[in-house]
């Protein structure tokens, strides 16, 4: 795993901003989110990795910035890889990753729902679990809802 | 003669008892044949994880019951083991093999259910009734141990809340020696059932790439040939000393998805027995202090559900609630991959699809 590590951090250089190895078999890469989809496409793609298997993807929101997380983990040499960057509040676009990994087609389309994160390049971004006409996003820190006062309509964002 | 089709879009659920709760799904057909679906979620949408946000750590172990509710055990140990990690809390030898028994038992719960609903849905309603007469017995147990009967919020950041009772071990153990010879019963009723048989076998085929690419996990990978079991991966608790098989087939439709979880309740019955025999006296909670924080970082945890990799991952910030709490459901996930298995199905197949999928919307909306 460490010949692996060193290779990745010298193909993609000063874009991944700080890495560490948790334990035997487990990896976590900080890396700037323009490479987002390079750094997946190579983990799946090396024959050092071979990350196959999606087994994760989410954001949070700290209240200044979006994270994303990323877990992976490989069949064939049973490794897990975390990878994660920060998205700016002003414009939190980053790329999808549904086309190398198709389970995370769902992930991505619920982490939009939540917390407006625009996945470019994802085949089918809307709502997944709130109704089609939600406004809002509500898992967002800064999102405050009261009870509107109608079971039909539920709490109301106020803004 | 030629037989004109016509195409047609039809709506099944949310309301319909072979969607195992409120799910809805939109079918385009031809005739016959499905050639797309698309599944439509949320009507149970509670929006846990940002109500876990607002709640010390510890506080939201009883929310974790509503996710999965015909495994809450699993549920309570996913979101326990993440605070452990997060917090650095080592847990009591005792505990882990408490922990492991109670697991086992909740898979037998949960497969039992999936047996019996799985007849019903193929038309087979006796079984429901035999494998419901077991569940009461696994129920039993439970409830003598924690006090609930489906909802237990049994398991503790740092061990379990209390000791087994005296005896338990022993009930456990004439149950398993019952249950062996029921899992025969269920076999000469529906394995060996001939119009079981046609119904399942090779229809739903999933194949070991597409279940990979999904994310699939449980019972639904491991029907298409991948031995991915977080028990044995992860190696979490005391899995690591007991020994037992991952059951796993080809073969990658209905019928082997059937196969594994009836192979797996048996290769629990071999754990139970084996921590019953191994379990060693002591404490079974660490005392941790009255307003816990944990350091600032990111931590997930794995646990293998009776449905598949459940997976909790928190952030925290060194304050007294989490940041951010994010469940990964295994039915989430495995249901995603529904439009691929139905894209030429026949309508008539569809619920045995969906069935053997074993989905719980509790955890797929959360």
């Amino acid at each position: 795993m460490k010949e692996a590590i060193e290779n990745l951090l010298q193909h993609f250089g000063e874009a991944v901003t700080a890495w560490s190895q948790v334990s035997p078999d487990e990896v976590r890469f900080t890396i700037c989110p323009d490479k987002w989809q390079e750094v997946a496409q190579y983990l799946r793609d090396d024959p050092q990795w071979q990350m196959d298997y999606p087994a994760d993807l989410t954001v949070w929101d700290t209240g200044q910035e979006f994270g994303v997380y990323l877990r992976l983990w490989s069949s064939v040499y049973n490794h897990n890889v975390l990878v994660l960057t920060t998205l700016s509040r002003e414009r939190p676009v980053i790329a999808s990753l549904a086309q190398l990994y198709p389970g995370v087609n769902w992930h991505e389309r619920e982490m939009y729902d939540m917390y407006g994160v625009i996945f470019d390049g994802h085949p089918n971004l809307k709502r997944i679990l709130l109704p089609d006409d939600w406004e809002g996003f509500p898992f967002r820190k800064d999102y405050v809802a009261e009870p509107s006062g109608d079971p039909l309509r539920g709490p109301q964002p106020v803004n | 003669m030629e037989i004109l089709s016509q195409g047609m879009v039809i709506n099944v659920g949310p309301q319909h008892p072979s969607t195992h709760g409120v799910l809805r799904l939109i079918l385009a057909l031809d005739g016959e044949q499905i050639l797309a679906c698309e599944p439509v979620i949320g009507y149970l949408h509670r929006g846990l994880e940002k109500m876990m946000e607002r709640r010390p750590y510890r506080h939201n172990i009883p929310f974790t019951d509503r996710l999965d509710y015909l495994a809450a055990l699993s549920n309570n140990l996913g979101i326990c083991q993440c605070i452990e990690r997060l917090g650095a809390v080592e847990v009591p030898e005792r505990a882990k093999y408490i922990r492991v028994l109670l697991m086992e038992l909740q898979r037998i719960a949960s497969h039992l259910v999936f047996l019996g609903t799985f007849g019903t849905d193929l038309g087979a309603t006796t079984m429901f009734l035999y494998a419901f007469r077991e569940r009461e017995m696994v129920l039993d147990l439970l409830e003598e141990c924690t006090g609930a009967r489906l909802t237990y919020n049994w398991v503790r950041v740092g061990g379990v809340p209390d000791d087994l009772p005296e005896g338990f071990g022993q009930k456990v153990l004439d149950f398993i020696k019952l249950f062996r010879q029921r899992i025969d019963e269920y076999n000469q009723l529906l394995t060996r059932n001939r119009i079981f048989r046609s119904r399942t076998r090779g229809i739903g085929v999933l194949p070991k790439e597409t279940a990979l690419a999904y994310g699939c996990s449980g019972p639904v990978i491991r029907g298409s040939g991948v031995p991915y079991d977080i028990r044995k991966v992860a190696l979490y608790e005391v899995y690591d000393r007991v020994e037992f098989e991952v059951p796993v087939f080809e073969q990658g439709d209905v019928w082997a998805r059937y196969l594994v979880r009836m192979e797996e309740m048996r290769q629990s019955c071999r754990i139970i027995e084996q921590v019953i025999r191994d379990m060693p006296d002591g404490p079974v909670l660490t005392k941790l202090p009255k307003i816990f924080k944990p350091p600032a970082g990111i931590a997930y945890s794995r646990v293998e559900s009776p449905r598949g990799e459940l997976s909790f991952m928190m952030v925290s910030d060194g304050s007294p609630n989490p940041v951010r709490v994010h469940i990964r459901a295994p039915s989430f996930v495995n249901l995603s991959v529904l439009p691929r298995l139905l894209e030429g199905a026949k309508v008539a197949d569809l619920v045995a699809i969906l069935g053997s999928l074993d989905i719980v919307l509790g955890e797929i909306d959360r």
